[in-house]
């Protein structure tokens, strides 16, 4: 990671297929373009219930990973990403894969087993000729022209902090949190069965609440649509917008989150023929404040950009504050940037940890960007292919993942 | 539904719908188990294959799906083939689209093939004869005769849409692709694109010369670790001696560069920052015109979040590709190279070649915990010779030399018994040739009588034999996330050999193959594959 821009290698100047594999999402295009060609989401096909022999039509759209995984998951995983790498060849991109190399964008947290399955799979059941790997937060960050900055990556499962100097991550002070896509996911489903509405045939409004079976067989993409279409991340909410009491109990049980008064209007959702489900406006508004409420250690996506900071070297500070960069598909909701540069000053300014880093509250700058947040690290692998640049280049004929986890001695430097 | 892998851990299904009779291709097991490859002369690797473990779509696969290698003499799945593309073609106007072109456009249609944004179905492109210019009567039919002062535009069939709501209108009715052509290009991102490679590009160069001036070494640098530790710290450390020269160099390196940084780069357009405010008064109002997600991964260039930015898409084009075996790489299938034609010049498809199995009745209504129920199996004979199947589950035969029966007989969920694991089907005869035959009475009785366990109907080539079978409740742990039904199922070990002109049904012992019909270029090896039967869900009951 440390030589990624000062490498060269002797690539021939045909294109190269990018990916930028997520958990639920894989982006995949060829190098040197400004798009990716397509996101997939990760489905499973599912076969038509009713028919005999099965026909398969649709997909079930399901997490690749986990953050913890287990060898047989791992099995699962495998046939599961060898199925749509093959459909992103075949159905997608319309290449053989034997013709081109590809660059794919991995996140430095990536689980190594995560790396070694993907690896496997390209190079054994595709067969593709070599294979490099470029971290995510420094290509994202080659899209904005800075080779120094901060970049936060909101994704589904997880949210990480990098902090990036003159084109090296400094992986030791990387922080991450369980908190994004997911976690707003379930804090919007628990919402939905204590607030929402179940509004039936030609219903304009009702009291009855959504049915448990029904709330737990509704995929996950319509929670993703869900997300999508009605979510906004509101700013941060002051105590006038608190209703009184932290506990609540509704007569589909008790819970123990706040409820908010909102401005935004409630919406109605269409789940089958017959039912519409019913949204009041502050869930909308609200469901996404899991992200900066600060889990039982108190820390939030807010937190942890302090911590790094924190923890970064005192001259690189300023420039790094000045410089964050926001990438992943949960950044994109509606409102994210404003409220979590708010929370960050909000943050440094009045906590007490971070004393140190008060002046810093005034700089903090969120980088804007023409590329969408989503697909910002797959530009940046479209870039470095663009420039033939990246790091080693893994060959078919001796396969070895990078693992930057451990040194390398002076005998394995040389691989 | 869970199952317990080789390595004992608990997997998950993709449940298949019952009733079902899916075929397992020994790739699967041979990636898993690779000390255990041998096959004995005959192709005859009984030994080496286990049941299938899991009842999932992604390793499991109908008939219709696979294919026959009749070089190497197995069956062969989607999984293990691996396929070339033949030709390109748009779906929607069936054109053949060469290579070259493919790539220009970038996998999609260049002649006038769009899709709704909204619905994506075909569009259709819709002419408005301007009634000033020509005098006629304004008419909304498809016109093609090309007059001055006409409006083209597109319309979707489905869903009602047109690009005029969007103000999308065009010239000339054909040719539409390059119509938007300079549209497409003068987008914003493509700008800002080419602008940071050239912005690179030139730092690049620079760092370049700075490193060959000192004749630094351009290669790899201290592994991924991104540290830049001063020389002396690493000479230190021991393992670490052989790096101090990368910090020496890096070091000096870094200094050269810093003189003579770059400007930093400017962005092009400055990206408007209002954006978010406009977006968050969208959703906050409850706007009804959002996209859908779907609708905005279809348009990779802006996520648009409001109808309005919908932008219709140029079709994406098909493939049709050819397959090949991965052992021996001879051809599986082989499409035809027009775009139009459907058939294949070679097709060795896998129903040509081994029985398809089916279920006949479909119990799914009468299975009952712990109360036999009879099914009947339907084997039909695709080959022109007399076929004798023998089959097996996991509790009946099995004395290989894992203990294979065992531990799979504690996961299957019920209890099979094969009346008649030994039986012949009769060869597939053309239509005219059974009428030829008239009706040949006896000879169908006395095969019906000497074989009357177990088979429960033979006619032409099919034979359909009875099977019992008693849901068990398993004692597996059930983990947390199976549904509350469970699909009885089991696999069968199905073995298919050529059977000898008479007929030897009933015989513990398996026929002896190489022996029977001397003809040379229809020598049948005996060919074995599992196949996992499902039959119907049963509600899991507590306790």
């Amino acid at each position: 990671m440390s030589s990624f821009l000062r490498q060269r290698s002797i690539y021939a100047t045909e294109d190269r297929i990018v990916f930028d594999i997520g958990s639920i999402y894989i982006k995949c295009g060829f190098s040197n373009e400004p798009q990716p060609r397509h996101i997939l989401p990760t489905c499973t096909p599912i076969a038509y219930a009713d028919s005999t022999e099965g026909c398969r039509i649709g997909g079930k759209l399901e997490p690749l990973w986990d953050l913890n995984i287990t060898p047989t998951e791992l099995g699962y995983m495998r046939r599961r990403l060898s199925q749509v790498l093959r459909d992103a060849y075949y159905k997608y991109l319309l290449i053989d894969p034997k013709t081109r190399k590809v660059i794919l964008c991995e996140s430095p947290l990536l689980p190594l087993p995560i790396k070694q399955t993907i690896a496997d799979i390209l190079f054994t059941e595709l067969e593709i000729p070599s294979l490099t790997f470029v971290p995510s937060p420094l290509a994202a960050l080659l899209t904005v022209g800075k080779l120094t900055g901060l970049v936060i990556d909101c994704g589904n499962l997880e949210t990480s902090i990098v902090p990036i100097y003159e084109g090296r991550p400094l992986i030791y002070y990387i922080e991450s949190l369980p908190l994004a896509g997911r976690s707003i996911t379930e804090r919007l489903k628990l919402l939905v069965k204590h607030h929402g509405r179940l509004l039936q045939h030609e219903d304009e409004e009702s009291d009855v609440l959504l049915p448990e079976d029904l709330l737990d067989s509704l995929p996950l993409d319509f929670w993703e649509e869900i997300k999508a279409q009605m979510c906004l991340v509101g700013d941060r909410p002051s105590a006038t917008d608190i209703v009184d009491g932290t506990t609540s109990r509704t007569t589909a049980g008790e819970y123990t989150h706040m409820q908010y008064h909102s401005s935004a209007t409630s919406m109605v959702h269409r789940i089958n023929v017959t039912d519409r489900m019913w949204v009041p406006g502050w869930v909308r508004e609200r469901a996404t404040e899991v992200l900066f409420e600060g889990d039982d250690d108190a820390r939030s996506i807010a937190t942890i950009v302090a911590d790094v900071m924190l923890k970064c070297p005192a001259d690189i500070r300023t420039e790094l504050a000045q410089t964050i960069l926001l990438i992943g598909g949960t950044s994109m909701l509606p409102g994210f940037q404003r409220r979590l540069q708010e929370e960050i000053m909000h943050a440094l300014e009045d906590l007490k940890q971070y004393q140190k880093l008060r002046r810093l509250a005034i700089k903090v700058k969120i980088v804007q960007s023409v590329f969408a947040p989503n697909s910002m690290a797959w530009v940046g692998g479209s870039l470095a292919g663009a420039l033939k640049v990246g790091g080693k280049e893994i060959l078919r004929t001796a396969p070895s993942i990078p693992d930057w986890t451990h040194l390398p001695n002076g005998a394995e430097a040389e691989r | 539904m869970t199952y317990r892998d080789e390595a004992g851990f608990v997997v998950e299904d993709v449940l298949i719908p019952p009733p079902y009779v899916y075929y397992q291709c020994h790739c699967h097991q041979q990636a898993r188990i690779p000390s255990n490859t041998q096959t004995t002369p005959t192709g005859h690797d009984d030994e080496t294959t286990e049941p299938p473990r899991t009842a999932d779509i992604l390793s499991l696969f109908p008939i219709s799906r696979t294919y026959y290698c009749d070089h190497c003499h197995q069956l062969r799945c989607p999984l293990c083939i691996s396929e070339e593309i033949a030709c390109y073609y748009c779906p929607n106007c069936l054109f053949e689209v060469p290579t070259a072109s493919v790539k220009a456009e970038k996998n999609r249609c260049g002649r006038n093939c769009f899709e709704c944004p909204e619905c994506q179905n075909t569009l259709t492109v819709v002419s408005l004869v301007d009634p000033a210019a020509t005098g006629t009567a304004e008419t909304a039919a498809g016109g093609t005769a090309p007059a001055t002062g006409n409006t083209h535009y597109l319309s979707c069939g489905a869903c009602r849409w047109d690009s005029l709501e969007i103000g999308l209108q065009f010239e000339r009715p054909t040719g539409l692709a390059t119509q938007l052509q300079p549209v497409e290009e003068g987008r914003a991102d493509v700008r800002e694109f080419e602008n940071l490679r050239l912005h690179f590009e030139k730092l690049l160069k620079v760092k370049d010369n700075a490193n060959n001036q000192f004749g630094l070494l351009r290669g790899r640098g201290a592994g991924g670790a991104g540290l830049n530790l001063p020389s002396s710290l690493l000479a230190s450390i021991p393992g670490l001696a052989s790096l101090a020269s990368f910090g020496n160099r890096s070091a000096a390196s870094s200094t050269t560069s810093r003189d003579a940084r770059p400007e930093n780069y400017v962005p092009l357009t400055e990206p408007p920052l209002s954006d978010d405010t406009e977006r968050v008064q969208l959703v906050r109002e409850g706007a009804k015109n959002v996209t859908t997600l779907r609708q905005r991964m279809n348009q990779p260039n802006d996520n648009p979040m409001q109808k309005s930015a919908l932008y219709p898409q140029r079709i994406q084009l098909r493939t049709k590709r050819s397959k090949r075996c991965r052992k021996c790489e001879h051809i599986l299938v082989k499409p035809e190279q027009k775009a139009q034609s459907t058939r294949f010049k070679i097709k060795l498809m896998a129903s040509h070649f081994i029985p398809t199995i089916s279920i006949v009745n479909s119990p799914l209504s009468d299975l009952k915990w712990d109360t036999p129920t009879r099914i009947i199996m339907k084997f039909s004979n695709p080959l022109e010779r007399r076929i004798a199947i023998s089959l097996a589950t996991t509790q009946s035969a099995s004395t290989s030399s894992r203990q294979a029966g065992d531990s799979f007989q504690a996961e299957s969920n019920c209890e099979v018994t094969v009346v008649a694991p030994n039986f012949t089907v009769d060869p597939a005869k053309e239509i005219w040739e059974y009428d030829e035959e008239g009706t040949e009475q006896p000879e169908k009785d006395s095969r019906g009588a000497a074989s009357a366990v177990g088979i429960h109907e033979r006619d032409k080539n099919i034979t359909s034999i009875l099977v019992h079978v008693t849901p068990r409740r398993t004692r597996g742990v059930a983990s947390s996330r199976s549904s509350n039904q469970e699909v009885i199922r089991f696999p069968l070990l199905v073995t298919v050999k050529q059977a000898d002109e008479v007929p030897v049904e009933s015989q513990v012992t398996s026929a002896n193959p190489e022996e029977s019909s001397g003809t040379g270029h229809n020598k049948f090896e005996p060919l074995s594959f599992w196949v996992m039967v499902g039959l119907g869900r049963l509600a899991r009951s507590n306790g």
